[in-house]
């Protein structure tokens, strides 16, 4: 027999052990392998263009699911070289070298770790292979990509695999660096005791600190705002760290605060619950936080869906297609609208064009500066806008609108509001080029017509659209150049399968042939710039979208409003936005159970002899399990009733507080948000009963 | 061969600090039979564990065969520890995963040993102490007594110049007690293997040819064998009387 052997038959024994660790490993592996696989591949790929705010998100939820994964390994590993420290201990007491166990133990962690991590990406990779699939048909009528694997996803994903491999490789090396024998021998039941006596004021200060914290990090923005017209920054939202720290000692007061006072009968009932928390307690309200911040984090992407789909109002287009142009352009006639829809089975219909002219005009521009203090400039040459007579708009929209002189209507979406940063009544007067005068103007009120607001911004800002009195109308238009006059195209096509084509033909020819004027991003302001005394050839410009693919998103200030298109994008981003926040909500919800898992089985390891002892003392089987139950129930119940109960309460906030009231769609949400606690509080009550039976048997209860 | 000089322990716990050895001094011959007495508590398995390098110590010196174990580096303390020292540990220290046998072979298995001689070896010392009919068990299958001759026979494997023994005998009966002094003593015989042994058992102590009685962390005295088993008990269960008393 020799040392490798020897090892080899241990691990052979110890065989459960090293299965918790391995599927860890697996499991970590396999989720991130399939992430990656799935974002690489061209299906998601050719929806999210690059730099595109999806595209951030993206790779923000694999940095949070790589960090959640590395979280629960690093506890596997943490829990199975404990497991291990015993043999390895008195493998050194009995004059094993160092060195040589060292090297033993770090080949076999890497082969082990390599191996798992190789099963991981295969499982992975037939993962996103099937969930690409069924994303892939889902959305076929919308998209022409395919799922594949590709290989910049299949490095990254090996990539992740060695990250794992070193991470262990740390770790061990970091158990085997420990120089006293005798701590290594009795790591299995290392301890920590609470340096502090933990009393009621402790309580209620980490009360006050978790309320503080939350108030601070949500409504302090809120109230400056209101209140004195200062605007903070993001710099509030570490506030919420207040919270955590109260919910710290909130923790560490629930499971060590224990004084004879006034019910000494309960103290005496409690007393070897406690007695045993008072060398654990440290690493057991550790362990809680973790789990409670890993099951905020779960839910809180879980419920992101019916959030999202409650909070956002899908918009009613009069008109299926929408776009304008400067007239410097050559854009689509309509008799060529009317070839390309024949080419492609579909057929134009209620086509119509209207006039818009760009004028400058004043607006103003509010900002927070550096101290936060909230800004507000007033300019008289603001921005270009967008504006056309009463005569036209009503040719457009077939609204007639009875605007005075000196009079203007802002064209909205329904249901408006102003914000902080916009109000409607912004713009006061419109320069007329050829008398070369400030005519001033009123704001009379909105007139609501949603195919017309596809500008920046919603239709504010730089990006509004005003109607005006026909009379002022030419005025203003007296003497523009040919580039400042602008033309806007609405219709809608007979039904038909072909809209789709008909649609990405329209975009590519539309992109081909438009100006260097409408060559801009969508924040693009020219007025702006030269207010700035920024060089004119700005990084603002040059923004297009690639002719081939209309469903990459953009900020082109002159994207047209293609319906077919603009659904399927919808329809793609939402459907990888949900996909994406499924896989944070799985990898926190999974790395809370695992940890959970582990943590008991901590407790089984380090309680034995007192159970042992407690056997010895006359304690019957229902006593023990009690005490167990206790200790169990403090890593899942707590955590879980304390995660579910802020998002939940967090979630509602947000429906209530986006408008001020509960709508009967809200409703719905709500409920769906308490059955999904509902479910995953079922889950852990599995894995709690699981975990109380393992580790019961363990202790031979 | 073994000297102790000047020995300071203490543990901390928490913000307070515990002195468990104070100013421990005594040697300890090539080939003799010392065995360690005094009441629990008073720092018997810190000093031994202080002497196998297990842990650290505060102040004071070690030597072992005129070789500061303070000086020695940690693969020098290994092959210490295999080749020279035999150890039993007051709660055994096996592994659960391998069997009486294998647990038995360890030493040598360190040692890289070739298989064949391992086992004739591990089993000559396993009938020695009545085990060789439990040799495919794994520890949590054996009782308490069992265990402890496990761990004794492991200990004698590589035939170590000195035996540190946390109560050997602490579990067995007389019968099997006999069996380990006895093991002891022919070591000494044979191999003037020289044995420091940490015991309760006052009959046990006898066969020593000197016991080293502990009280409070420190040397309280010394009582020296001369020749006749009878006396020098008496003599011991005095001093303890004594001891357990109060005085
Ligand atoms: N790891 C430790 N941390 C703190 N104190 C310790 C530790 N180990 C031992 N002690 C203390 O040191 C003192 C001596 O312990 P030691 O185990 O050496 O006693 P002993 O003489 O072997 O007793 P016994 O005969 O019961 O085995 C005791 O008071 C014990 O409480
Ligand atoms: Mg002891």
């Amino acid at each position: 027999m020799t040392l490798s052997g020897l090892w080899e038959k241990l691990r052979k024994r110890n065989k459960k052990d090293y299965g918790q660790f391995r599927f860890c490993v697996i499991f970590a592996a396999a989720l991130i392998s399939s992430y990656l696989m799935l974002i690489k591949s061209p299906l998601i790929e050719n929806a999210l263009p690059e730099g595109g705010d999806s595209g951030k998100m993206v790779f923000l939820i694999l940095g949070i699911a790589a960090a959640g994964c590395v979280v629960f390994v690093w506890y596997a590993a943490h829990l199975f070289l404990r497991y291990k420290s015993r043999e390895i201990g008195i493998l050194l007491a009995l004059g094993a070298e160092r060195g040589m166990l060292r090297k033993a133990l770090c080949g076999e962690m890497i082969k082990m770790t390599a191996w798992c991590a190789a099963e991981g990406i295969l499982a992975g990779a037939a993962a996103s292979f099937v969930i690409g699939k069924i994303l892939e048909t889902a959305t076929r009528r919308y998209q022409a990509s395919f799922f594949a694997f590709t290989l910049s996803g299949m490095v990254l994903s090996l990539l992740f695999g060695i990250v794992l491999v070193l991470l262990i490789l740390v770790l061990t090396a970091k158990a085997m660096r420990r120089t006293n024998i005798m701590d290594v021998i009795n790591e299995q039941r290392k301890q920590e005791p609470f340096r502090k006596n933990v009393t009621k004021g402790y309580f209620i200060c980490g009360a006050a600190l978790a309320a503080a914290g939350i108030f601070l990090g949500y409504g302090l923005n809120h109230i400056a705002v209101n209140a004195f017209g200062i605007f903070l920054g993001g710099w509030v939202n570490t506030f919420y760290l207040l919270a955590v720290i109260g919910l710290y000692q909130m923790m560490v007061y629930s499971v060590s605060c224990h004084q004879k006072g006034r019910n000494p009968q309960k103290y005496y009932n409690n007393l070897l619950y406690y007695g045993m928390m008072k060398f654990q307690g440290a690493s057991v309200v550790r362990n809680m936080l973790v789990i409670t911040l890993l099951f905020m984090g779960g839910l809180y992407a879980l419920f992101y869906m019916p959030l999202m789909i409650s909070g956002s109002v899908s918009i009613v287009y009069e008109d299926e297609y929408s776009y304008r142009f400067l007239n410097d352009a050559e854009e689509l006639t309509k008799m060529e609208l009317e070839e390309i829809a024949e080419e492609t089975g579909t057929k134009l219909l209620n086509y119509r064009e209207g006039e818009f002219i760009r004028v400058t005009g004043s607006g103003v521009e509010r900002d927070a500066d550096d101290s936060g203090r909230f800004i507000e400039n007033y300019y008289a040459d603001y921005a270009e806008y967008d504006c056309t007579s009463a005569s036209q708009y009503e040719k457009m929209t077939g609204i007639r609108l009875d605007i005075p002189e000196g009079g203007y209507y802002l064209i909205q979406l329904p249901d408006q509001e102003e914000t902080t940063w916009f109000k409607f009544d912004d713009m006061d007067q419109l320069y007329a080029a050829g008398e070369d005068i400030y005519l001033p103007m009123k704001y009379l009120g909105n007139t609501e017509y949603s195919s017309l607001v596809i500008t920046p911004d919603n239709g504010l800002d730089h990006g509004s659209r005003f109607v005006v009195n026909d009379r002022d109308y030419e005025r203003l238009k007296a003497s523009l150049p040919r580039e400042k006059l602008e033309t806007q195209v609405l219709f809608n096509t007979g039904d038909g399968a072909g809209e789709i084509s008909f649609a990405k033909k329209v975009f590519k020819e539309f992109v081909l042939r438009m100006s260097d004027d409408m060559n801009v991003k969508e924040y693009y302001n020219l007025l702006e710039e030269e207010r700035r005394g920024e060089a004119k050839e700005s990084v603002m410009k040059s923004a297009v979208a690639d002719p081939e693919n209309p469903l990459a998103e953009s900020d082109w200030q002159y994207h047209p409003l293609l319906a077919p298109l603009r659904e399927q994008q919808n329809v793609m981003g939402n459907a990888i936005r949900y996909l994406l926040f499924i896989y944070v909500a799985i990898i926190c919800l999974a790395a809370a159970g695992i940890i959970g898992y582990t943590r008991s089985q901590s407790v089984g390891i380090t309680n034995r002899q007192f159970f042992e002892d407690m056997k010895k003392l006359g304690a019957d089987r229902a006593y023990r399990k009690q005490i167990l139950k206790q200790q169990i129930g403090k890593i899942y119940v707590l955590p879980a009733a304390l995660g579910t109960g802020l998002i939940l309460g967090y979630s509602v906030l947000i429906l209530y507080m986006n408008d001020g009231v509960i709508k009967p769609y809200e409703v719905t949400a709500a409920g769906i948000l308490v059955a999904l606690s509902a479910l995953i509080g079922g889950v852990q009550y599995v894995l709690y009963k699981k975990s109380f039976r393992t580790v019961g048997r363990m202790l031979g209860l | 061969m073994l000297k102790v000089n000047h020995l300071y322990k203490s543990y901390e716990t928490g913000d307070k600090s515990y002195d468990v050895l104070r100013d421990v001094c005594f040697e300890v011959k090539e080939g003799e039979f010392v065995a360690v007495m005094g009441p629990s508590g008073s720092g018997k398995t810190t000093l031994l564990n202080c002497i196998s390098c297990f842990i650290p110590y505060n102040k004071g010196e070690i030597t072992l065969r005129d070789v500061r174990l303070s000086s020695l580096d940690e693969k020098d303390i290994a092959k210490v520890r295999n080749e020279k020292l035999g150890f039993v540990f007051q709660d055994f220290m096996l592994l659960d995963g391998l069997t009486v046998l294998e647990n038995v072979c360890v030493p040598k298995v360190i040692r890289r040993e070739a298989y064949g001689q391992m086992e004739k070896k591990a089993k000559a010392l396993m009938n020695m102490f009545g085990i060789w009919d439990i040799a495919g068990k794994y520890p949590p299958e054996i009782s308490g007594g069992q265990k402890q001759r496990t761990a004794v026979a492991r200990a004698l494997m590589n035939d170590p110049l000195l035996i540190l023994a946390d109560e050997p005998t602490g579990n067995l009966d007389s019968r099997a007690s006999e069996a380990v002094i006895g093991a002891f003593l022919e070591a000494q015989k044979t191999l003037n293997t020289t044995t420091f042994m940490v015991t309760h058992d006052s009959f046990s102590a006898s066969w020593c040819d000197r016991v080293i009685i502990m009280r409070d962390g420190r040397v309280y005295t010394e009582l020296i064998n001369r020749g006749s088993r009878k006396i020098f008990l008496e003599e011991l269960l005095n001093v303890l009387k004594v001891l357990n008393g109060g005085e």
